[in-house]
């Protein structure tokens, strides 16, 4: 049981480094963490020794974090309908990035799901049936996810080499 | 015809597959080779791969920060099996509500005050045992808290008015008290019991013949189910689960739905409470779609 709390402790950076690439924003990625953590260890008997262990722990992370998103979203659906006049802020949807780099900057024009997708991708190595598994999608939305997010960034890169606009 | 748009969406993704190595031997070799006979797409190869270098080098930077202490501290308590929190972090607290099993939380808030969990607990029988604990606090009520003998309770009111009120500011439109005239219950009468988990509402009911059933629910996080239900007969209604246990004289019926736990137990054979189940789940999820 020792081994799963040493290789724990050495997923933490590949788990920050995930979780900054949903919140974007160091504290909520940090807490996000910690309740990854304190999930995989209440759930430690479930883990299949053997088995991709950083996969088993980027999908109890995903979770949280798909979880929080929506009870957000209800949050501000109901403060919406308590107050249809309420101006709502654009800009907490809007993170600046984690690096103000051009392909941060570019990542963050990508849709949620396509940009989920091509960061467990290129950025986190994941196979597409990993990818499948962690975000309890179809392999096949897996691909067209991929697929156009690449297609995008194409754009979006480029178009950040050629002008810097505001 | 062949959709132009549809062939060159699929182009890409077997480009993009070629680039994750996640093409079989065979596909790998051919679009080698029409990677060399087609430089426009063999440019567009590249283009994925540099959009990998650049994410790659935006978020290294962060594999490499200092951990932060605390977060080393919750494996280490982890190990030592001594996880404890009392959720005063501020931001910390938001994500830990969700993260914890809350019937964990539940299970365990009686006996030491706070909570926590032991890392080494099997999740699974834990789950297993808070419910066949809410089964039993069910059962034991329906014998402690029958109408004739009153020990009495928090809330007692025989009106059917009073109690939809209370239970509305309990649990707001979570719930709607079942009606059983049409099977012949009428309503007896409804308590609010304590329970090392909170407060826990019963409802009974009574039939011409004077036989009583009571529907025995609790607010808290769902429960999943162990594979360990074994002590359970399950029993589909429509598209609804629920889970059937015999205790001594009383038939028990047990399902969840978010964020109540229900029983339903009774003195008689199961095929007669399964006719009460039937029509309580009916009112109470009959819109669901799933």
């Amino acid at each position: 049981m020792t081994d799963f709390f040493n290789d724990l402790e050495g997923e933490i950076p590949h788990l920050r480094r995930y979780a900054r690439s949903l919140t974007k924003e160091r504290d909520s990625a940090d807490d996000l963490v910690q309740a990854c953590l304190e999930r995989a260890i209440s759930r430690s008997s479930l883990y299949q020794e053997g088995t991709n262990r950083r996969a088993w722990l980027f999908k109890i992370m995903y979770n949280l974090f798909i979880s929080e998103k929506r009870s957000q979203a209800r949050v501000v659906r109901l403060q919406d309908s308590l107050d249809p006049d309420r101006h709502v802020s654009v800009a907490a949807s809007q993170h600046h990035s984690v690096e103000l780099t051009q392909v941060g900057e570019a990542l963050d024009r990508l849709p949620a799901e396509q940009r989920e997708v091509l960061l467990l991708v290129a950025l986190e190595g994941m196979s597409y049936e990993e990818v499948a598994e962690i975000m309890e999608i179809p392999i096949g939305t897996v691909r067209s996810r991929l697929s156009r997010a690449r297609e995008a960034m194409r754009d979006n890169f480029k178009v950040e080499g050629e002008t810097r606009a505001g | 015809m062949p959709d132009r748009n549809n062939a060159l969406a699929l182009d890409r993704e077997i480009l993009s597959e070629y680039v994750d190595g996640q093409l079989d031997d065979n596909a790998r070799v051919n679009v080698a080779t029409h990677l060399a006979e087609h430089p426009a797409d063999a440019e567009v190869v590249d283009e994925y791969r540099r959009q990998t270098t650049a994410i790659n080098a935006a978020f290294d930077p962060i594999l490499q920060e200092p951990v932060p202490d605390d977060l080393i501290e919750i494996v280490r308590k982890g190990r030592s099996g001594s996880l404890e929190s009392d959720g005063r972090d501020g931001n910390r607290a938001k994500w830990m509500l969700m993260g914890v099993a809350a019937s964990v939380v539940l299970f365990l808030a009686g006996i030491a005050g706070g909570w926590y969990y032991r890392g080494y607990q099997e999740t699974a029988r834990l789950n297993a045992m808070v419910i066949q604990q809410f089964v039993r606090s069910a059962s034991n009520a329906y014998v402690l808290y029958d109408r004739d003998t009153d020990r009495g309770g928090d809330f007692r009111s025989e009106r059917m008015k009073d109690f939809v009120q209370w239970m509305y500011d309990s649990f707001g439109d979570n719930f709607t008290p079942p009606k059983l005239e049409a099977i012949g219950f009428s309503f007896a009468g409804g308590r609010l019991l304590p329970t090392a988990v909170g407060p826990a509402a019963q409802m009974s009911y009574r039939d011409e013949e004077n036989r009583r059933v009571t529907l025995y629910f609790v607010k808290g996080e769902k429960t999943e189910y162990a594979s360990d239900m074994s002590a359970f007969k399950p029993q589909r209604f429509g598209k609804f689960d629920t889970f059937f246990l015999q205790d001594d004289k009383r038939s028990i019926y047990f399902w969840q739905r978010s964020p109540l736990k229900y029983a339903l137990v009774g003195e008689m054979e199961q095929s007669e409470l399964s006719k009460v189940t039937e029509d309580i789940v009916g009112q109470l999820f009959g819109k669901d779609d799933k």
